[in-house]
């Protein structure tokens, strides 16, 4: 907290909180200023920073300015912003252990802009300030995907972009029609309604959530992106809009709806990928529907384990990516059809990805089974059967796809005579600390819930929930067991929402690009066409009057003298008339 | 699989099973639609993986799988 006097101007003293967010932007401001070989170690810095500062955030606004006739909030804490700007800060922490080894500059800096960015969105107290942050992390993980350098990464970057250009427009739409409406930009949760700016901002957010059908993006970029690049992308996107749906819209019920359909369509999505960082994608979408579906039941309990799950499965979810990137990193291939027996290759890889495995499927004494629970038991409390069980069915979707299929598939399939290259040792130290954190939670899950938005008081270690667990996850394994010849990996795409768009993506490129391309094309060609005309005219304007027209006759020379005096005329004319303009504009 | 991860598993099956006779539900997890069933769970994980797996295999075979070039030629 710094003490500022007499700024902002209205105020007298006052103690000014600087946005935590903006350590981490500042940081991939300086990061390029800096020599080559600290930069890797200068990456962890900054996170570090961020989540002291945040650490000294009062409660409520810490910095607003003026900004026209509106106030704009810059910082403001709750503690909803606390759990998620702290995840947000270690996971940044986390991500650049893991990427240590990276040399390009600007996959480091686009990270940190990327994480600053969500941090910026987690402690945005205005709909503008949440804007500008929103933006920055569409702009900089784009460039996650990019860094990929391949031609499908750089397709799939493009319309990553569009998609979040057009939700951002979606966005500002929003704000605008709201501030048309109430004169104000601060952010307010909003009841439900059928309101157009309301709905629009939903819209926007859901987009970011990846509630279908506006998920595409998600399944379509993240398995496209850098092998680091899409730990920050697993992590930061889809939360930062859960927080916001968390803060904004909590009790909206049709979110409960688009929750439990989320769950589920991930789920079944991901028995089809045959990328084993598009299996992780789909299952993104899937734990996000529980999130949603607590944010649409509203209760403190659901929002709770809205919370803590987003917590969680930031933890596990980075942990999955980091293990499926080792894989990627060291083999070169992510498709179940290609990988196979890399068990003994890399034993450790395996052992830190079973962690998250153990975590995303709701192991007991792992991250998951305190959070995922928690929502399920909001819904059971609620008397919700149906979303009790069809979230327990998704929960049997994760297991089967992320516990058993991938590891399956990629560690203990047919051998195929993979070689794995060596894997850094930042790589495992991220790997080794997100599994820890999830290992501390599930075994101590008070260190979470004394932080959640509302007095926790859910047990998760009764043993009716252990006996439920361990029948689910058994049976689940039983079923997967005797039909595990159906789920070896194809070699296909899967069709999804995307399809609307990527399909006609010719023809509007055509119209929009193309077309406009040629028309300019055109133009260019006219107009060098008159230039030309107008070059062979100046050579003898007098050809123009006919009385004069002469071919032999015309010296330019000849005619300047009296073309000069012709214009000093004019000029002088023009100078007397605006003296005389400015004399009357006087009196 | 092993014969001792068979023995494990068996005897892990039959505590969970077992269980589900001998401890009541607590208010958190209520049965749904009140079915007091003790292997409830291990019947729905069974058929719910089962489910799963047919259910998103069949839709994929009748119009959601195409082959990995299909965006580039379309």
């Amino acid at each position: 907290m710094i003490a500022l006097r007499g700024w902002p101007p209205h105020a007298g003293v006052c103690s000014v909180a600087l946005p935590p967010g903006w350590v981490l932007l500042l940081g991939a401001l300086l990061l390029p200023l800096m020599p080559r070989r600290i930069r890797s170690a200068a990456f962890l810095v900054f996170p570090i920073l961020a989540l002291a500062l945040l650490s000294q955030v009062p409660d409520g606004k810490g910095l607003s300015v003026a900004f026209m006739n509106y106030e704009l909030v810059l910082c403001q804490a709750n503690r909803l912003s606390r759990v998620f700007g702290a995840i947000f800060g270690l996971i940044a922490f986390i991500g650049g252990l893991y990427a240590f080894h990276v040399r390009r500059t600007a996959e480091r800096m686009a990270a940190l802009g990327y994480a600053g960015g969500a941090l910026g969105v987690a402690f945005a107290g205005d709909y503008l300030t949440l804007f500008i942050h929103w933006e920055i992390m569409a702009i900089s993980s784009t460039y996650l995907i990019w860094a990929r350098e391949t031609r499908e990464s750089e397709a799939a970057g493009v319309r990553y972009l569009v998609v979040h250009l057009v939700g951002g427009v979606l966005m500002l739409a929003g704000i605008l029609l709201r501030l048309h409406h109430t004169g104000s930009l601060l952010l307010t949760p909003l009841p439900p309604s059928t309101d157009l700016s309301s709905l629009l901002i939903l819209a926007s957010v859901a987009l970011n959530a990846a509630v279908p059908p506006l998920h595409a993006w998600l399944a379509d970029a993240y398995p496209k992106a850098s092998v680091t690049g899409a730990v920050f992308m697993s992590a930061l996107t889809t939360k930062s809009a859960v927080y916001v749906l968390a803060r904004v819209f909590p009790g909206w019920e049709v979110l409960t709806l688009f929750g439990v359909a989320m769950a589920l369509y991930g789920v079944f999505y991901a028995v089809l990928a045959n990328d084993i960082r598009e299996i992780l994608a789909y299952h993104i979408i899937s734990q996000v529907g529980y999130m949603v579906a607590g944010v649409g039941m509203g209760t403190p309990m659901a929002l709770n384990g809205a919370t803590a799950h987003a917590f969680c499965h930031i933890l596990y979810k980075a942990l999955l990516f980091m293990g499926a990137g080792a894989v990627l990193h060291t083999t070169g291939r992510s498709k179940l059809t290609e990988l196979g027996g890399l068990a003994r290759a890399m034993p450790w890889a395996l052992a830190l990805y079973m962690i998250g495995a153990f975590s995303i499927s709701g192991f007991p004494l792992f991250n998951g089974f305190i959070s995922k629970s928690m929502v399920v038991a909001a819904a059971a409390v609620a008397h919700r059967d149906t979303v009790v069980l069809l979230l327990n069915l998704a929960s049997i979707g994760t297991f089967l796809s992320i516990g058993v299929k991938l590891p399956h598939s990629t560690w203990f399939g047919p051998p195929r005579g993979i070689q794995p290259g060596p894997t850094p040792m930042g790589m495992f130290l991220g790997m080794g600390l997100a599994a820890a954190c999830c290992i501390l939670l599930g075994v101590a899950p008070s260190l979470l819930y004394q932080h959640l938005p509302y007095p926790a008081h859910f047990k998760p270690y009764t043993p009716a929930h252990l006996v439920e667990t361990a029948q689910l996850l058994l049976f689940t394994f039983f079923g997967f067991w005797m039909f595990r010849r159906y789920l070896a990996g194809e070699p296909t795409v899967t069709l999804d929402t995307d399809w609307f768009y990527r399909g006609p993506a010719r023809v509007v490129c055509g119209v929009l690009v193309v077309s406009v391309d040629r028309a300019f094309d055109l133009f260019d060609r006219w107009a060098l066409l008159i230039v030309r005309a107008l070059a062979a005219f100046a050579r003898n304007p007098l050809r123009l009057l006919p009385p004069f027209a002469s071919d032999t006759d015309y010296s330019p020379d000849r005619c300047r003298p009296s073309t000069q005096r012709l214009l000093a005329c004019v000029l002088l004319a023009f100078v007397l008339l605006s003296l005389w303009g400015l004399y009357r504009l006087a009196l | 699989m092993t014969l001792w991860q068979r023995a494990a598993l068996s005897l892990l099956t039959l505590i969970a099973l077992a269980c589900g006779f001998l401890i009541s539900h607590d208010p958190e997890h209520p049965p749904p639609y009140g079915i007091e069933l003790p292997v409830f769970y291990a019947l729905f994980g069974w058929a719910g993986c089962v489910a799963i797996i047919f259910v998103a295999k069949a839709l994929g075979k009748l119009f959601l799988q195409k082959t990995e070039n299909y965006y580039d030629r379309a």
